[in-house]
């Protein structure tokens, strides 16, 4: 496991220049918009989503998608590995996003009041359900396909479920607290994350079978 | 006592079909898999390491079943695939510390060794090197946790004969522990009747033989005839004929057996390389 993920890691590593330039852009961009916050929210999301996508593609065009079995990895072993390093980029998005609050205090002068970071909470929330959705989509199909009926997948589900669900976290967020609302988030999006996991072993488990 | 078992292994594919196969790897030997393109060469080490899952039959290594024990047994295996399966923009430092993290029994300084012995740069990304060079880090990387099976997919293509001589003496060193085989295929014949205890050809999905490869190479013949002598050849005593300008030229299994039935006939020993050959034109 340690070993994949290395070299994931190693790999995000080998593309750090492109991310630094990424996030750079989106900043710049950032400034020049009135809602600097959701700006970089947003970077947040095309950063974490695109960056654990990355290594599959990786992946299918240097023959490792093939021939990984051939090392002592199980197909389990391999999936799950590719879950934590889509956990290490939501940690690296957490930090960003920790990185976004300070830049914002300093630049507005003021702390950001309870509904922001109920947002900037949804936002990582929001991310690790993309991921949730998108990865069992790569394992059933090739990445390229997978990619875009991801994107449509997801743009689906922000638009028809996403509203509802916010509008509930939103009411609980005024009747429970933040502390209760994000709990019951993060775990609701845990809980998704999990069962996500549990399907794309199944799927890559049954793929192998049929080859 | 075998290394590797491939009991009525059997592979089915919308367009090919690797009939039942029962061979077996022996400790302490190398074994070459010869055989035209698409012939199943690669589909039957692929199955040997569940990369395919067979259709029906079964595999064993080491005692052990293939698609049970699967992960233990590889931490047993070295492969070297027929193509590069590193990121190119990997240097062999990473390489290292991935695989590493892969093996229980992974050896640094083995590694480093023999990229040393190869003239490999370290520092460099593999997309810098030749195809050469990707087929060295791979057997490299195969020999580097203590195998105790090497199963080499065409480990000879893009070396020159100098690396090509060095990997043979690579692999007759690896097989001098009694414990460790090797099953490598390969188009250079050359390279097989050099190194290997044993060949097995494969022809059209089929196994034609699996046997000793001085027996191989002592038994069979090459017979020539003027074209009226030819007619007088029954074809059950020949493999296959090919026309040359001087007459017919038939594979014989038996030469002794083929001798006492035509006396007099000229026989010359037949190569690996036109063994397979003759067996194509079948």
């Amino acid at each position: 496991m340690w070993g994949l993920l290395w070299k994931d890691i190693l790999y995000l590593k080998k593309t750090g220049k492109r991310i630094f330039w990424f996030i750079l852009f989106f900043i710049l961009l950032g400034l020049t918009k009135r809602e600097l916050l959701s700006q970089l929210n947003l970077v947040m999301l095309i950063i974490g989503m695109n960056f654990s996508i990355l290594p599959f593609d990786c992946d299918s065009k240097n023959k490792w998608e093939e021939y990984q079995y051939a090392f002592p990895v199980s197909k389990k072993t391999v999936v799950c590995s590719r879950y934590l390093f889509g956990m290490m980029t939501l940690l690296g998005c957490f930090f960003i996003n920790v990185l976004e609050i300070l830049f914002y205090i300093s630049i507005k002068g003021n702390f950001l009041d309870t509904a922001s970071m109920f947002i900037q909470v949804s936002s990582l929330c929001y991310l690790a359900v993309l991921q949730a959705i998108t990865f069992p989509m790569i394992y059933l199909m090739e990445i390229g396909k997978a990619r875009v009926y991801a994107l449509v997948l997801s743009v689906l589900i922000t638009w028809i479920a996403l509203g509802s669900t916010a509008s509930l976290f939103s009411t609980m967020l005024y009747e429970k607290g933040i502390f209760f609302s994000a709990s019951m988030m993060i775990g609701s999006t845990a809980s998704f994350y999990l069962l996500s996991l549990l399907l794309s072993v199944r799927i890559e488990k049954n793929k192998c079978n049929i080859l | 006592m075998n290394s590797i078992l491939w009991n009525k292994a059997e592979k089915t594919f919308d367009l090919f079909h690797l009939h039942p196969i029962t061979m077996q790897l022996e400790q302490g030997s190398i074994m070459g898999l010869i055989g035209e393109n698409g012939s199943g060469k690669t589909t039957l080490i692929k199955l040997a390491l569940n990369l395919l899952p067979l259709t029906s039959g079964e595999i064993k290594i080491f005692g052990l079943d293939s698609v049970q024990k699967e992960t233990e047994i590889k931490q047993r295996i070295g492969f070297v695939p027929d193509e590069n399966i590193f990121y190119e923009m990997f240097t062999l430092r990473d390489v290292n510390k991935i695989i590493s993290k892969l093996y229980r029994n992974w050896q640094e300084k083995t590694f480093f060794h023999y990229l040393e012995r190869f003239q490999i740069p370290i520092k460099e990304p593999i997309k810098s090197f030749s195809m050469g060079m990707k087929k060295k880090v791979a057997i490299t990387s195969a020999l580097s946790h203590e195998a105790e099976i090497l199963l080499l997919d065409e480990p000879m293509n893009g070396l020159d004969p100098v690396a090509r001589a060095e990997v043979r003496d690579i692999l007759q060193e690896f097989v001098e522990t009694e414990s460790h085989s090797v099953l490598l295929s390969s188009h250079i014949t050359e390279d097989l009747e050099k190194i290997s205890d044993y060949i097995t050809l494969i022809e059209k999905g089929n196994m034609v033989f699996s046997e000793n490869k001085d027996d191989i190479l002592q038994n069979y013949g090459i017979a020539s005839f003027s074209k009226m002598d030819f007619k007088e050849i029954n074809k059950k005593d020949y493999i296959s004929f090919r026309e040359n300008a001087f007459g017919y030229q038939v594979l014989v299994k038996d030469t002794k057996e083929f001798l006492r039935k035509y006396d007099g006939a000229m026989i010359d020993k037949a190569s690996l390389e036109e063994i397979m050959v003759f067996y194509h034109r079948r």
